[in-house]
């Protein structure tokens, strides 16, 4: 089923199905109303993170996501907006996961390289991810770079394999197996 | 306005089977439950996540103590703001409410298992706590009359530790990994099953579908929704109950229903949580206290299967699991390990697992999730936490419900004993799995918070000594006898085994008493 886009994303549809000079007396079109992915529609507008902050992001979830063959990376799904939208919304205490853990970051390639992680180089940037390289471990880090890349790892993640684009892509090299990727019984609203 | 034989607080697994059991013995009864009816044709659509507003992450802290749910199921939990309840800081407590009719038994795994007098005399095996006022013989005959019910499958094995019920004999075969993995463990002396699994009707093996209905057709049962209890109210003089107060959820009218008896199967903490707010069946002060649950650790062995590596898995390796009965400390005396009782797992063979377990990201990480597809084995761990005293519920000096009932206050903890024995646990499971030639990938022994296997019990046990217990041998309180408690709160112990099918034949039990003191003129 599809989503009812928000105003932004209707306007577009609806003039499409009210094309003007329909001759007198034609009957109008009886097709149900194709309705459009918000995500398709339009750009979601980030403003949680500080505009460095948000390069962070970007520069990351490209890095944790590229796009591999057909299946999207981060930054086809829209991974660093939806994630600013997503971490606004959420408790104190993941919002400093991420705010912390990006200024860790930034300031980790200033130290090391003296420039932005948006800018350093691709070996570089690599080496600033070595705790994702590192065994996994029960024990949860202390160091708070450490503890935002694991955590920004699943969620970036997360964000690209639920979008309509990895599940076509997804489909299309066999993977997911019988059962059609991302869909789900939804519980409305009981009383 | 009538006055009823019965009111039963809860539609779920403990009020549904009290409400089977005495409307077929004549007792006309009045259940009281606190949310609507589902309707599973209406309230449940198929969607894409990626139609979901939150991208399937679900709306942030909406429900932060619920680790099951998620964006798809969110409406079906019963609602933390209006239900609040409080725990210290550092001693977090995750309690998982369904406010539906059916409750949680719409919802549960439908794992089945049988206690046994090591659960019952628990005492007299290790002389940790107590025992139970009734042992194996005594709940046999009623756990023998659900089973049925419920479409119980599983395997005849004789375990002293896991007695066998009335089931459909399970006769699926074992993958070859899951028959490597019970090999192994037999060699250990590690004795392995099929899971014990309520079947139902296929679909849904809840109350909602087979207790409540056959109750209704006797005539004998009214259900009143969206009722939220508020206290069980008594007679001065009697000191005996006489009703039920509660109110409409929907009006936020104050309503009361009069009975003769009053039976609570409200779930484990909101009988006992009624109890505390009712002022009564208290004498012995241990009313909310011995909270207990099995400690629930998720994965937390994950191994994988060499041979099924790269999709090269041949047909049959891979698939099903088993199940794992506690094992450790049985013998009498001294315990031979560095804690009391034991633990028991379920496992599970041909998932995939998770992304944190690879050391790489980016497109080394999608290469890693693809080598190792389907190949993963899987182990929860479910560990007994003892009854301890000062694990306990009280009622919060400040927090309200949304119609100014006095919410709970939670406070437990595990300790050392769950601790040596998590480690014993993933230790153990792990070698296992090395003698079955699997690479494990990972060890944790740590838990989710208390409360997270949804199969907290205790808080209003039961007892022969009514200085120490609030129930006696019939889930009947010791100080009021017309009040009954029959959920998972008149657990001594919690054990190893998933509750529901021992909370069931409990209720039968004390339900078939109940009717019979009624009968009588006792009651």
């Amino acid at each position: 089923m599809a989503t009812i886009a928000t105003a932004s994303a209707l306007p577009a549809g609806l003039a499409a199905q009210q094309t003007p000079g329909r001759p007198a007396g034609a009957a109008a079109s009886t097709a149900p109303l194709q309705l459009v992915n918000i995500d398709d529609a339009a750009d979601a507008q980030p403003e949680f993170f500080s505009p460095q902050q948000f390069a962070t992001l970007t520069r990351l979830s490209d890095l944790l996501v590229p796009k591999i063959g057909e299946l999207p990376g981060a930054l086809d799904a829209g991974a660093p907006a939806f994630l600013d939208f997503l971490i606004g919304e959420s408790p104190e205490r993941d919002q400093v996961v991420y705010t912390a853990g990006l200024d860790a970051l930034n300031f980790a390639a200033a130290t090391r390289f003296d420039n932005s992680f948006a800018d350093v180089d691709e070996s570089q940037a690599n080496e600033l991810l070595a705790a994702l390289r590192e065994p996994w471990s029960p024990e949860p880090s202390t160091d708070p770079l450490v503890v935002f890349l694991h955590r920004a790892k699943a969620d970036v993640r997360t964000a690209v394999v639920n979008t309509q684009a990895w599940a076509v892509a997804s489909a299309a090299q066999g993977g997911g197996g019988r059962r059609r990727r991302g869909a789900g019984q939804y519980w409305t609203t009981v009383e | 306005m009538a006055e009823y034989d019965v009111i039963i607080v809860g539609s779920g697994a403990s009020g549904g089977m009290a409400a089977h059991t005495l409307t077929q013995k004549g007792i006309k009864c009045l259940m009281l439950e606190a949310g609507p009816l589902p309707d599973f044709e209406k309230d449940i659509e198929r969607r894409n996540v990626w139609d979901l507003p939150y991208r399937g992450f679900g709306k942030p802290g909406r429900l932060p103590h619920v680790f099951q749910a998620n964006e798809f199921n969110a409406n079906r939990w019963a609602s933390e703001k209006q239900n609040p309840y409080t725990h210290p800081k550092d001693k977090p407590f995750n309690w998982v409410r369904v406010r539906l009719v059916g409750g949680k038994s719409l919802f549960w795994a439908r794992m089945s298992f049988r206690l046994s007098d090591y659960e019952f005399k628990a005492k007299d095996h290790d002389g940790f706590g107590e025992n139970w006022p009734i042992n194996y013989a005594d709940l046999k005959p009623y756990y023998d009359r659900v089973e049925p019910i419920f479409r119980v499958t599983g395997r005849m094995e004789g375990f002293p530790q896991l007695p066998d019920g009335k089931f459909i004999e399970d006769r699926s075969p074992y993958s070859g990994a899951a028959t490597r993995f019970k090999e192994a463990a037999e060699r250990r002396n590690i004795p392995v099953t099929k899971i014990r699994r309520s079947t139902g009707d296929g679909r849904l093996a809840s109350s909602l579908n087979l207790l409540l209905p056959d109750a209704v057709a006797t005539g004998n049962l009214k259900i009143v929704t969206h009722a939220i209890a508020r206290e069980v109210t008594t007679d001065p003089n009697t000191g005996l109950a006489n009703g039920v107060s509660f109110v409409d959820a929907r009006s936020g009218r104050d309503m009361h229903a009069k009975a003769r008896v009053v039976v609570l199967g409200a779930s484990c903490l909101e009988s006992t949580r009624l109890l505390l707010n009712s002022g009564v069946a208290n004498s012995s002060g241990a009313l909310g206290h011995y909270l207990c649950d099995q400690f629930y650790i998720t994965r937390s062995v994950h191994a994988v299967v060499p041979e099924a590596m790269n999709g090269q898995a041949p047909r049959g390796l891979m698939g099903g699991g088993g199940y794992i009965p506690r094992f450790t400390n049985l013998k009498p005396g001294k315990p031979e390990k560095n804690y009391l009782r034991g633990y028991a797992l379920d496992f599970a063979t041909g998932n995939t697992p998770d992304a944190k377990l690879f050391p790489s990201y980016g497109e080394q990480l999608q290469k890693d999730i693809e080598a190792h597809r389907g190949a993963g084995v899987s182990f929860t761990m479910m560990g007994e936490a003892l009854p301890r005293y000062e694990n306990h519920v009280r009622i919060s000096d400040s927090t309200v419900d949304a119609w100014g009932i006095p919410s709970l206050h939670v406070e437990a903890s595990y300790g050392e004993n769950e601790i040596n024995m998590a480690k014993d646990g993933i230790n153990t499971i792990g070698e296992v799995c090395e003698d079955a030639g699997f690479r494990v990938l990972s060890k944790t022994p740590k838990w989710f918070p208390f409360g997270y296997s949804i199969h907290e019990v205790g808080t209003c046990r039961m007892g022969d000594d009514p200085k120490k217990s609030v129930l006696n041998k019939w889930n009947q309180a010791h100080d009021v006898k017309n009040l009954f408690v029959v959920d998972g709160s008149s657990f001594v112990t919690a054990g190893t085994q998933n509750p529901t099918i021992t909370i069931m034949a409990l209720a039968m039990r004390a339900s078939d008493y109940l009717s019979e003191e009624m009968r009588s003129g006792n009651l």
